[in-house]
């Protein structure tokens, strides 16, 4: 029994086993929690490996790494994220329709109106502009889009 | 071993914490923050940190396109038909915070609001046009809802009514007008055909009788032509024994009626009926004829004696 891992006696495999055992964990139930503890686990294991040292500066020293971990995670991933822009696509809500041109359906008259846009009609505010005008959306507040006179169009 | 106790229990306290305090948001979904119970912000898909202890998570909006059913429900048109309408409503959450916090629960709110204005533009309609105008019926109830629902950071973008469903005896109704107005056309169709069919009948019978009459005018007209031709051939056959008299005697001609006369006579004697004679009755026409006899005798004596 004594390759278990005791509270005098902590060996660097312990902790590589700890952090195999946390990465599977997260596998299992995924949310970017237990990977920064096991990511922990395999540099204490490292640290240990090099400069055995007593169990409770371990056990303090896993403590300490794993805020360090997600810190330094967080920025890392957030860099993983920024490579990626293919997720800020999605659920971007009405700002994906910045840019488009579209017609008023009911006048804008003191910067409220409405605009139809593909089969369906969003509530616009801009410049006061007459019933069946081309217009340029230009930004998205919530469900009301900003919009922007084309000018001479007249449909 | 106190102090190990201690740093066990530090252990479990920053791993506690750490799992309080990493949130990963997954796609479709936006989170909100409050911190002491204050919306603070919205936490974007991907990995998040926030304040344990003092930051917790709120609401867990899902910003996708959603559908709601409409249940089916009973409404009244403005003509007094009791329908059925059940429908469908397409919304998509944009504005976490306002989803979250201005309104309690907003799928319900949603659907309760649906179904009042369905029940609203439904009523003022009659029943025909209600089945025929669904576009302008599902633009009427989105741009009432949108409307209604834009304060809760919803954007609605469609709302279909799925099945309009008369009662049974209405539709019963529905279909016998149907029929009888198919049958009325084809009434219509069978008397328009016989009344063709009765005119070109008259048009063909007029034509054979103009025909006839043309017929029988010809053939008057070439009669008459043909009696015409007849007299003249007897005026000038007249005219040439006329002329022959005139020219001749007129003893001959008497002498060829004699002669007429008395072979009459003999074809009655030698007639197969042996039991009538006919003689002429009168003795003078039988002297005149005797005379005339005498006459051309001596006509034809005298002649030779003078």
């Amino acid at each position: 029994m004594d390759w278990l891992p005791s509270l005098d006696r902590i060996l660097p495999g312990h902790w590589w086993v700890l952090g195999a055992v946390l990465l599977m964990l997260e596998l299992a139930a995924p949310g970017i929690f237990f990977v920064w503890l096991a990511l922990a686990a395999f540099t204490l294991g490292l640290i240990v490996f090099v400069l055995p040292l007593a169990v409770p500066l371990q056990l303090f020293l896993f403590a300490v790494l794993c805020i360090v971990a997600v810190f330094v995670g967080k920025r890392y991933v957030g860099r993983l994220m920024l490579g990626g822009q293919d997720g800020e696509r999605l659920n971007t809500g009405a700002g994906r329709l910045v840019g488009r041109t579209v017609v008023v359906t009911a006048a804008i008259r003191n910067g409220s109106g409405r605009v139809r846009v593909g089969d369906s009609e969003w509530r616009a505010t801009g410049p006061d502009t007459p019933e069946g005008a081309q217009v340029l959306i230009v930004g998205a507040e919530g469900t009301t889009l900003t919009v922007r006179e084309i000018s001479g169009t007249w449909v | 071993m106190g102090a190990l106790i201690v740093i066990v229990f530090l252990v479990l306290l920053v791993l506690v914490t750490l799992l309080a305090g990493v949130k990963s948001v997954p796609q479709g979904y936006e989170w909100t923050q409050e911190r002491f119970g204050k919306y603070q912000r919205s936490l974007r898909p991907g990995l998040n940190l926030i304040i344990p202890y003092i930051d917790r998570i709120g609401r867990r909006v899902n910003m996708m396109e959603q559908v709601l059913d409409v249940p089916s429900q009973e409404v009244i048109t403005r003509d007094n038909a009791l329908i059925t309408v059940d429908g469908v409503v397409f919304y998509q959450v944009l504005d976490s915070a306002k989803a979250s916090y201005e309104v309690r629960n907003l799928e319900q709110a949603t659907l309760n609001l649906t179904m009042t204005n369905i029940r609203t533009v439904m009523g003022s309609m009659d029943l025909d046009d209600l089945l025929s105008n669904r576009d302008s019926i599902n633009a009427r109830l989105l741009a009432v809802v949108d409307e209604a629902t834009e304060p809760w950071g919803v954007k609605v973008t469609r709302i279909e009514v799925k099945d309009i469903k008369p009662p049974a005896d209405l539709v019963a109704s529905m279909g016998r007008q149907m029929k009888a107005e198919r049958e009325k056309r084809a009434n219509i169709l069978d008397a328009e055909g016989f009344r063709q069919a009765a005119i070109l009948k008259a048009e063909g019978e007029k034509q054979a009788e103009i025909l006839n009459a043309e017929g029988r005018r010809q053939a008057a007209f070439l009669e008459a032509e043909a009696r015409e031709r007849e007299a003249a051939a007897e005026a000038e056959a007249t005219r040439l024994v006329s002329e022959a008299i005139a020219g001749g005697n007129a003893q001959a001609i008497n002498y060829f009626i004699a002669q007429r006369y008395v072979d009459a006579l003999r074809d009655v004697a030698t007639a197969p009926n042996q039991k009538t004679l006919i003689l002429p009755i009168e003795a003078t026409s039988i002297l005149g004829s005797l005379q005339g006899i005498a006459e051309v005798a001596k006509e034809a004596f005298g002649g030779r004696k003078g």
